[in-house]
């Protein structure tokens, strides 16, 4: 596994972040400040009620989403400021997403799922220079999350574990420095939740990148450098004793 | 490289896209077929319509004798020119002598108008040595010679050729009119021939006023005993039912015309039209331009009916394009709708909503491009062998799309004209690319947030 490209910025540094969002005539603050430091290599769990606003800061450090207010540096790039192009390259090369409903393209096979990352934005001649290289990787991810032989496979002939999987290897192509994982498990059975969890965790510690993990499991939560609440539209610290994390947190959320 | 990758899986996912490939594909084969068979009927149309009619034509009224010599010495001199030849047109009436027939007209003793052009010797064994008919010895076929019986001298090219020494002749003139040297050799229309079945060697009597007419005065008349000499036939019905041609020099003595030509007919390298240019430039100090005009100029009014008739099934044509290729916008726009959680996927990996909104462009580039080539190269193939496939159906069914009793022509005419259906093709991919742009800004638009939550 190689690892992310060296950056010495923090991976994620935001203040003060503010997203408001419209409903029926409504303002609903959903991120009300939110202050976060991220270092390089450094797993945080974001953890919180369902609606309080997790996958909205996960969006608006993925770039996926505009702040109204507040600052905001991915991997030492002021990205509020940055233009469009410079975001989405930024998003191309720095950051990988896993989502909880996989979100693969049915259309593809596991392979060109993987590749679909390293094909964005190449033009036809520099992929042809590239191809053998870039597959040739992709297969090697494959195999590290254990679907070397489902290759071909398209989504639709996938478990959802093996699903998961596939998006992870996908996240991985491009040697993020920053990882993105909105509820990885939440869609998955005990059992392959648990399969997963050990994957996600055993490759941010083999690639070093960073990790900001969303979820409802305390005891996935329990197990990264850092677990946070995200409440009242602000980020919280939780500390909780280290024998019993689940319990902890259980009674706050 | 991505786009063209998912668009691609995209199209073979879906049969619905399929169905917009064949719709353009069927719809330009449509037009395709239908442009051919009216290129063909327009072809048709401009050869009948053209008739004997030169290349160029040069009127000659107002010049005098001097004039029209250095005129002719002009066009012979002139490296353009290949034939050059005067012309005269009379009106006549020939009479009906006899009745071979009692069922069909002409009666006995009826009279009927004809139009004698006359021409050159160099014109008919020249550009309109194609309009003999097989009755006609010297522009006859080998078959239709073979046909007419040897003759005991060797022909000469000339179309007016009758000579009484001839064995051949001699077989065919009444035993009265063996010894007469006044006949004059007329070539008729196959159709007026037919009517008044002329045949080589009927002697037909003609009449006509001499000298120009003019108003108030009493015009003397004249008649002449024409010999035929064998048919011609343009594609003119009409104008092969009322014409005969005879040689120039002996039809201005029958009509006792100063003049001996009105018009001098042109043939000659390029287009007629830029023969005209050429020749007005060049006849400049002795013609005036206005009266020198191709054979274009001369029948503007009926071809530009012709060319607006075009015109209108190209407008016609071009809505058959825009409805082939309208499903598209439906299908796109289902296709945006049933994908919106992939532009969020690709916007996650590193895409602009841009580049999605270009993915459904290429998706509907693809499904024209695939159509339109599939279109034009199918409409050509069933152009090139419609013919026949109407003639298989026929057989088959006894059902006949093209009645040949309705026109002078066998089969459908089929005209392919690849500059034109190339422009069809582009029209296409055009319009294609103009349904498709809609539900392609709509992806580009499309918020990767919203994409992604997209059920």
């Amino acid at each position: 596994m190689s690892d992310p490209i060296p950056s010495s910025a923090p991976a994620i540094r935001a203040r003060g972040l503010v997203r408001n969002f419209e409903s029926i005539g409504q303002r609903l603050e959903i991120l009300r400040g939110v202050d976060l430091d991220v270092a390089a290599g450094e797993a945080i769990a974001v953890v919180g009620r369902s609606g309080g606003g997790k996958s909205t800061l996960l969006h608006l450090l993925g770039l996926l989403d505009r702040p109204d207010g507040g600052e905001l540096a991915v991997d030492g790039v002021d990205v509020v400021r940055a233009p469009r192009g410079e975001r989405d390259r930024l998003r191309r090369d720095r950051i990988g997403f896993v989502f909880q409903f996989y979100h693969l393209l049915p259309e593809l096979t596991a392979l060109q799922n993987v590749l679909l990352g390293a094909m964005i934005g190449v033009s036809p001649l520099d992929w042809l220079g590239r191809r053998q290289d870039e597959k040739q990787r992709a297969r090697a991810l494959l195999e590290r999350v254990g679907l070397a032989e489902r290759a071909s496979h398209l989504p639709s002939r996938l478990s959802g574990g093996e699903r998961q999987r596939v998006a992870i290897a996908r996240a991985l192509l491009r040697r993020p420095a920053l990882l993105l994982c909105d509820e990885p498990t939440g869609n998955l059975d005990e059992r392959t939740s648990a399969e997963i969890e050990e994957l996600l965790l055993g490759i941010q510690r083999e690639t070093r990148a960073a990790m900001v993990l969303v979820t409802h499991s305390l005891r996935l939560a329990g197990r990264l450098d850092r677990m946070l609440m995200l409440e009242g539209g602000r980020l919280h610290a939780v500390e909780a004793p280290p024998d019993q994390p689940a319990a902890a947190v259980a009674s706050m959320v | 490289m991505d786009l063209l990758l998912i668009a691609w899986r995209y199209l073979v996912a879906r049969p619905i896209t399929l169905v917009s490939t064949l719709s353009v594909t069927v719809g330009l084969m449509a037009i395709v077929v239908v442009d051919s068979v009216m290129s063909g009927f327009l072809g048709e149309q401009r050869a009948l319509i053209r008739a004997l009619a030169p290349d160029v034509s040069i009127e000659l009224d107002g010049l005098d004798a001097a004039q029209r010599a250095a005129l002719a010495s002009q066009l012979a001199a002139d490296p353009d020119v290949t034939t050059a030849a005067a012309r005269l047109d009379v009106s006549a009436i020939q009479y009906c002598r006899e009745q071979r027939s009692f069922l069909a007209a002409p009666k006995l003793g009826d009279s009927y108008f004809v139009n004698l052009v006359g021409l050159e010797d160099a014109e008919l064994s020249g550009p309109l040595n194609h309009v003999l008919g097989a009755t006609s010895p010297a522009g006859a076929s080998a078959a239709a010679q073979s046909f007419l019986g040897t003759s005991t001298v060797a022909r000469p090219a000339d179309p007016f050729w009758f000579d009484l020494d001839d064995e051949w002749w001699q077989q065919r003139l009444p035993l009265d009119r063996r010894h007469r040297g006044d006949l004059v050799p007329v070539l008729f229309g196959r159709h007026l021939a037919y009517q008044f079945d002329y045949r080589p060697g009927t002697v037909v009597t003609l009449a006509t006023f001499r000298g120009v007419l003019q108003a108030g005065a009493a015009s003397p008349t004249a008649s002449r005993e024409f010999v035929v000499v064998g048919t011609f036939a343009t594609r003119d019905r009409a104008f092969d039912d009322t014409h005969a041609l005879v040689p120039r020099a002996a039809l201005g003595d029958f009509a006792g015309l100063d003049t001996d030509a009105h018009e001098q007919a042109v043939w000659g390298r390029g287009t007629p039209i830029e023969l005209r240019d050429r020749l007005r430039r060049a006849l400049a100090a002795t013609v005036d331009p206005a009266a020198i005009r191709s054979w274009e100029d001369r029948r503007a009014l009926l071809l530009g009916a012709v060319e607006s008739e075009r015109r209108v099934m190209n407008v016609a044509m071009f809505f058959v394009v825009i409805v082939a290729t309208f499903s598209l916008f439906v299908t796109l726009h289902q296709l945006v709708r049933r994908k919106t959680r992939d532009i969020g996927i690709l916007c996650a990996l590193g895409a602009s909503a841009m580049r999605a909104g270009r993915l459904f462009l290429l998706c509907g580039l693809i499904v024209t491009l695939a159509g339109s080539v599939g279109g034009l190269a199918g409409g050509i193939a069933l152009a090139h062998w419609l013919n026949p496939l109407l003639d298989l159906v026929e057989r088959l069914t006894g059902f006949r799309l093209f009645d040949r009793q309705l026109f002078s022509f066998k089969n459908l005419p089929v005209q392919i004209e690849f500059g034109r259906l190339v422009w069809y093709g582009i029209a296409s991919v055009a319009c294609g690319t103009l349904f498709t742009l809609l539900p392609a800004a709509r992806a580009a638009r499309q918020d990767p947030v919203e994409a992604l939550r997209h059920e």
